[in-house]
């Protein structure tokens, strides 16, 4: 998948140590990722700003001067306060190291022509996705340009974005940092349409120091975790795997299929999200995992002389960013029919939801305001709202909350 | 079993007001239900170029707008543009539609006299008794041909006098809707309001009433019934009058 015309993607993989952007447009032919030099290989950007003293300029830097403020993703979650001549709060800093990073691959039309912007992170919880949806909004984007993400969604968007053989079967990822090694599997569901997919992750320890046994214990892994099996390729990432040690464990990593050295998968991975989730009717895949909402959600409304299933959730979005409102005109019984799909199943159950003390006004005289929110461990919340019809027929402004999905 | 229709997303930021009954508009399903439940009472000019610019600006509604235009500049009705605008809601089947045709084309054929007067109705039933009051006024100074239909007026700008414990400007109404149109009800009321008249004024000194007609009544019903009867029907207007405008 291409981006189209007009359209334009960035992909930011956020770290706590450091960060990498990538935008991608029509007519490019893959991703391409800013560094702060230009011309550098070296594309990762500290996650932190600084300023000179007695300048109230901050600014990036790759290395460590004036007041530099360091970690800052960490520090914004933790609600930090930080003193630098003024006292500041992390997340004030976090938004405007955010605003310079964003600075590096915005289009000349501005962030309005966005279509979406990705941020890759190690974890995706509520804390995470509640200050990048708030430092989307402060930067000028509005929720549905914002994806967010983990770094295993990342792998996955960039590997199934590659030629079809590349990920016809197995794709496996090796990652190095500090001497440990971390191995993702992406596997597909082949029996339903599209293909569910599915990242696992297994920790394979650390490699030694010395070079010779570095390469041996790291073959002794792939054996481990690649023979046996068919893989239609295997990314290696990270500085562990710098230096030309891997003599031995490379020819078995390439032995029957193609593999790959990089260092900034996850960003370009976020880049090509962005383009899936802008185009969910061209993809052949879909991706599951913990912080996805698991069931499609519909409500069966009425329109003239047909019924129709009208959808709340689907399945498959990140959960904390769940936030849909809608209103609907209730006739009849004070109840309220949800109807709960698991995705590539035709059978759906109803959950009917009690709105005990309320009284449907005859002639559609009753509104409802329907809030879906993804605040709740596994679930959403569902809140209803009696508003009335304004003046005509004022609401009780009664509210119920229940937990679906 | 309860059935579902979704909202129009978009909320006016500017409201289209109803000018007689003094209610903001908001959105469309706000608009269809007025329209829905007001098809006896509204008339042609409702459905002018400030409807189509509000709904247009204020809702988005641009497809429906040209569609209505479309239909004016080619001669259709007003009642044609409030089936589309109810048709295109989706709110409602076409057997709910058919109910509105009906009601339409009972109006279509009433005289304007009769019109005016189903709206005054209509603020009575909602309690906004001085509106219709006025409106019943309004057409009184009208010349209207029919005798029946005057009565009928008179009587109602009575029970609006009542609701609001003007009780002998109510008798002076229920005696002259009596005499044009014969009507027992009106007879009753202007009872009913010549003795909560009187009733008002027994907490200040007891008054013998003169009236040989409820002197008559008193005889042969019996006062106590008569009298119990009274203050049943004063509780009653009480509780009205609370919950009027």
């Amino acid at each position: 998948m291409r981006p189209e015309e007009e359209e334009w993607y960035i992909g930011i993989e956020l770290g706590n140590e450091w960060t990498m952007v990538s935008c991608y447009g029509a007519g490019m032919k893959e991703p391409e990722t800013k560094g702060l030099v230009t011309g550098s290989q070296s594309y990762r950007i500290p996650t932190a700003i600084c300023k000179k003293p007695g300048i109230s300029q901050w600014y990036l830097s790759e290395k460590p001067e004036g007041l530099y403020i360091e970690r800052l993703l960490e520090r914004a979650i933790a609600k930090e306060v930080i003193e630098a001549e003024e006292t500041y709060e992390a997340r004030e800093l976090f938004f405007v190291f955010l605003r310079k990073v964003m600075r590096m691959v915005l289009p000349g039309q501005g962030i309005g022509v966005v279509t979406k912007c990705v941020f890759s992170v190690e974890q995706v919880d509520r804390e995470v996705s509640e200050l990048l949806l708030e430092g989307s909004n402060v930067l000028g984007m509005k929720p549905e340009q914002v994806v967010i993400q983990d770094n295993r969604e990342s792998f996955y968007a960039y590997a199934v974005s590659r030629e079809p053989e590349l990920w016809l079967y197995e794709v496996a990822l090796f990652s190095c940092e500090n001497q440990k090694v971390t191995y993702w599997e992406l596997n597909h569901d082949k029996k339903t349409a599209p293909q569910v997919s599915k990242v696992i992750e297994q920790q394979l320890g650390e490699l030694p120091e010395e070079c010779s046994e570095r390469d041996r214990a790291f073959s002794k892994m792939i054996q481990k975790t690649l023979s046996g099996r068919i893989f239609s390729s295997v990314y290696l990432i990270g500085d562990g795997f710098e230096g030309g040690w891997m003599k031995e464990s490379l020819q078995m990593v390439c032995r029957g299929r193609r593999a790959f050295q990089g260092k900034n998968l996850y960003t370009k991975g976020a880049c090509y999200a962005g383009v899936i989730e802008a185009h969910p009717e061209k993809r052949e895949t879909v991706y599951y995992c913990n912080y996805k909402t698991r069931k499609n959600i519909f409500l069966r409304v009425s329109d003239k002389e047909r019924e129709y299933m009208y959808s709340l959730v689907e399945a498959g979005q990140n959960r904390y960013q769940v936030q849909k409102t809608c209103s609907i005109l209730l006739e009849g019984e004070p109840t309220l029919d949800v109807w709960i799909q698991s995705p590539g199943k035709k059978e759906a159950i109803i959950e009917s939801l009690e709105l005990p003390g309320l009284e449907p006004a005859e002639g559609k005289g009753c509104r409802l305001e329907l809030k879906i929110k993804g605040n709740v461990q596994e679930g959403l919340q569902l809140t209803v709202r009696d508003i009335g019809l304004g003046e005509l027929l004022p609401g009780s402004n009664q509210e119920w909350e229940y937990e679906i999905g | 079993m309860s059935k579902v229709w979704i909202c129009k997303k978009k909320t006016a930021d500017i409201p289209f007001l109803l000018e007689e009954q003094r209610i903001n508009l908001y959105s469309f399903e706000e608009l269809c239900y007025y329209l829905y439940h007001n098809v006896d009472v509204i008339e042609e000019s409702f459905f002018d170029e400030k409807l189509l610019v509000w709904l247009e600006q204020e809702l988005n509604l641009n497809a429906l707008c040209g569609k209505l235009r479309e239909g004016i500049a080619q001669g259709q009705k007003w009642f044609w543009c409030m089936e589309e605008i109810l048709w295109e809601s989706g709110y409602y089947t076409k057997k709910e539609l058919e109910t509105v045709q009906e009601t339409v084309s009972r109006m279509i054929q009433a005289r304007p006299e009769e019109r005016r007067k189903l709206r005054a109705d209509k603020m009575l039933l909602e309690g906004k008794y001085k509106r219709a009051v006025r409106e019943y006024q309004q057409l009184l100074l009208q010349d209207v041909p029919d005798r029946l239909l005057e009565s009928k007026i008179w009587h109602n700008m009575g029970t609006a006098y009542a609701r609001q414990f003007l009780f002998e400007r109510a008798a002076e109404c229920y005696e002259r809707a009596y005499t044009m149109g014969r009507m027992e009800e009106s007879r009753q009321q202007y009872l009913t309001a010549c003795a909560c008249a009187e009733g008002e004024n027994l907490g200040e000194e007891i008054i013998i009433s003169k009236d040989e007609k409820l002197k008559l009544v008193r005889e042969q019903e019996g006062m106590i019934r008569y009298e119990a009867e009274m203050y049943q029907r004063l509780e009653q207007l009480a509780e009205e009058y609370m919950r009027s405008e």
